[in-house]
């Protein structure tokens, strides 16, 4: 009788101390679903640069050109930078247009070169962010030059630039 | 008036005859065996999350976004001490040319805390001790992209894990 | 005696020529399918990223593609599967403040017996917005804007037909090197009625022996009708087969649809 009532003793005893030991070596655990949503973002940044700027000169040291062209006196430094490996960015210029109106110079007389390279012709859109440089800042120092025509008068002209920025489908 | 007398001697009769009962009654049992009782209070532990998802919308230029929900865990347990852990999983999108988040990008503020603690491992952010009226705690999620993240949408776990300590 | 020919660009002080965009157009790319004679209506929303305002001028272009698969935006006309005749805007232009998002509802009354593929963008033109401290208006200024277009794809369902024929295949020249490998070059054109992706790769083979499988890169391969696309594979172990006569099969696939085109070539 007695050694029953130890047993049921020790029994009731395991019972309460057991759960607790159960929960003590495990661990309950709750998951929170996470979504994040990146969006394609496009970072373009210029400053206009004279040509007493020190980047100006340093591309303008590198650049060849012939001697009857003109170098214009002033630059662009460009910062490009896209997270989006389908987005690309091209510069265009436009027919440059007389103060007065009367007056264009055609885009086919006016070259760019990047970083004191080899000139680009203004005809086409010149390409400044490619595919290949997704996640990587740009940065690109512009140098105008026209190559004057007898027919071209003198005077005060205005130009339109544009970066065009492109999805590849 | 003899009526009455034999009335009151009745009454006294059964009071007496009841006390007696009563003490003879007593008298009559006898301790036979004891048995011990123990009342079982099983352990539990209670535990409510205010949402279940939480997202960033990740529209401007890279940098540190917050996201859109809070989450408020609210603990009860009656064991000895409890701890609570978070720990995250890294965030992956269905491309797989497109490379996953590590969970170092994450990071959580408690309440008020205007300090951010990564989650590149797990991490111990709440303990609670037995009896202990439960307080919702709340905590602020952050998420850290840079211009190497490709557009798309990336998915994973915030996984809070509830330990007893006996 | 050269005269010496001066132009002068008229341009803002130096303190205020900086500028700077940020900003992002969703969707850029809508892919869809229509029937004759419905309206079909899309909204796109545009998001200004950076710290200064924005003015926007939207403008509804034709869309092509250039032999690299770079879209290429012109004025709308009237050309064979160009719709953007057909589409209109719920607005024509808007300001958009820093860190503000706007939304254009567009419309498409899909034309009647255009069957195939339609084709048109939606050009998001930004420049800042000037302040009136700045802008003169008797000065000219030089201007810079941004532009973001907003490509859409479409086809009437199940009128278009799939066609392509390879016009031409070319070898870069000798010699090779791992910088400069040998690299063969094919232009697929489009001459079906509506777009197609196609992918393709080459088996180069000495008599019955496989040398080799170069797979072709092009992208997505997407060509729209009457357009055309390079396709380019590059083999970087033309080198160990010096002085054999290769036999170069490019194998091109779309959607219901094969190109074989075979070039012979000896490896220097």
């Amino acid at each position: 009788m007695k050694l029953s009532l130890a047993s049921s003793k020790l029994a009731l005893l395991l019972i309460s101390i057991i759960p607790s030991l159960v929960l003590s070596t495990g661990e309950a655990k709750i998951d929170v679903r996470v979504q994040a949503d990146i969006h394609s973002s496009m970072h373009m940044q210029w400053q206009k640069l004279s040509e007493r700027d020190e980047r100006y000169q340093q591309a303008r040291v590198k650049l060849k050109m012939e001697s009857d062209w003109i170098l214009l006196p002033y630059g662009l430094y460009v910062e490009l930078q896209t997270n989006d490996v389908n987005k690309m960015v091209a510069l265009r210029i436009d027919d440059l247009i007389s103060t007065d109106k009367k007056r264009t110079i055609t885009k086919d007389q006016f070259y760019i070169s990047i970083n004191g390279g080899e000139l680009y012709s203004a005809i086409e859109d010149l390409p400044l962010l490619s595919p290949n440089d997704r996640g990587v800042m740009k940065k690109q120092i512009l140098l105008f030059i026209l190559k004057v025509k007898p027919s071209n008068y003198a005077g005060s002209y205005a130009a339109n630039f544009k970066f065009i920025t492109n999805t590849l489908p | 008036m003899t009526h009455k007398i034999k009335r009151l001697l009745f009454a006294v009769l059964v009071t007496i005859y009841s006390v007696n009962s009563y003490s003879t009654e007593a008298e009559q049992w006898q301790e036979a065996a004891s048995i011990a009782v123990t009342a079982v209070v099983a352990p539990y532990t209670t535990v409510k999350l205010s949402t279940n998802e939480i997202t960033f919308d990740v529209r401007g230029e890279p940098g540190e976004y917050y996201s859109n929900e809070e989450v408020e865990v609210t603990v009860g347990s009656n064991q000895s001490t409890w701890s609570v852990y978070v720990d995250a999983s890294s965030l992956s999108t269905n491309n797989v040319e497109i490379a996953a988040l590590p969970s170092s990008r994450l990071a959580y503020a408690v309440d008020n805390n205007k300090e951010y603690q990564s989650l590149d491992k797990k991490m111990l952010f709440l303990q609670g001790v037995a009896a202990q009226a439960p307080r919702p705690v709340k905590l602020r999620f952050r998420l850290t992209t840079t211009w190497q993240d490709a557009p798309g949408t990336y998915k994973g776990n915030i996984t809070f894990a509830f330990l007893n300590n006996p | 005696m050269k005269l010496l020919f001066k132009i002068a660009l008229l341009l803002l002080p130096f303190s205020v020529f900086a500028g700077m965009m940020n900003f992002t157009v969703s969707p850029a790319i809508v892919k869809f399918e229509t029937v004759q004679g419905s309206v079909k209506a899309f909204d796109l929303n545009f998001f200004n990223q950076g710290k200064d305002s924005l003015q926007i001028v939207v403008e509804v272009m034709d869309l092509t593609l250039d032999a690299h698969g770079v879209p290429v935006i012109t004025n709308a006309s009237k050309k064979s599967h160009q719709w953007a005749r057909y589409v209109e805007l719920s607005k024509d232009s808007f300001k958009v403040d820093a860190s503000e998002s706007k939304s254009v509802h567009v419309t498409l009354k899909t034309p009647r017996g255009k069957l195939g593929g339609g084709y048109f963008a939606i050009s998001f033109n930004a420049t800042e917005v000037a302040s009136k401290k700045t802008r003169k208006p008797s000065q000219n200024t030089m201007s810079i804007g941004g532009q973001l277009p907003s490509l859409f794809i479409g086809e009437i369902s199940r009128t278009g037909t799939r066609k392509a024929v390879v016009t031409s295949a070319n070898i870069n020249k000798a010699p090779y090197t791992s910088e400069h490998p040998l690299k063969l070059r094919y232009l697929v054109k489009n001459i079906g009625t509506t777009h197609i992706n196609v992918d393709g790769d080459i088996l180069l083979r000495d008599g019955k022996k496989v040398l080799d499988r170069v797979r072709l890169e092009s992208g997505s391969g997407l060509i729209l009708p009457e357009g055309s696309r390079y396709f380019t594979g590059s083999w970087q172990k033309a080198n160990n087969h010096t002085g054999k006569k290769v036999l170069a099969e490019a194998r091109f696939s779309y959607p219901s649809g094969r190109l074989i085109k075979k070039l012979e070539f000896s490896v220097p």
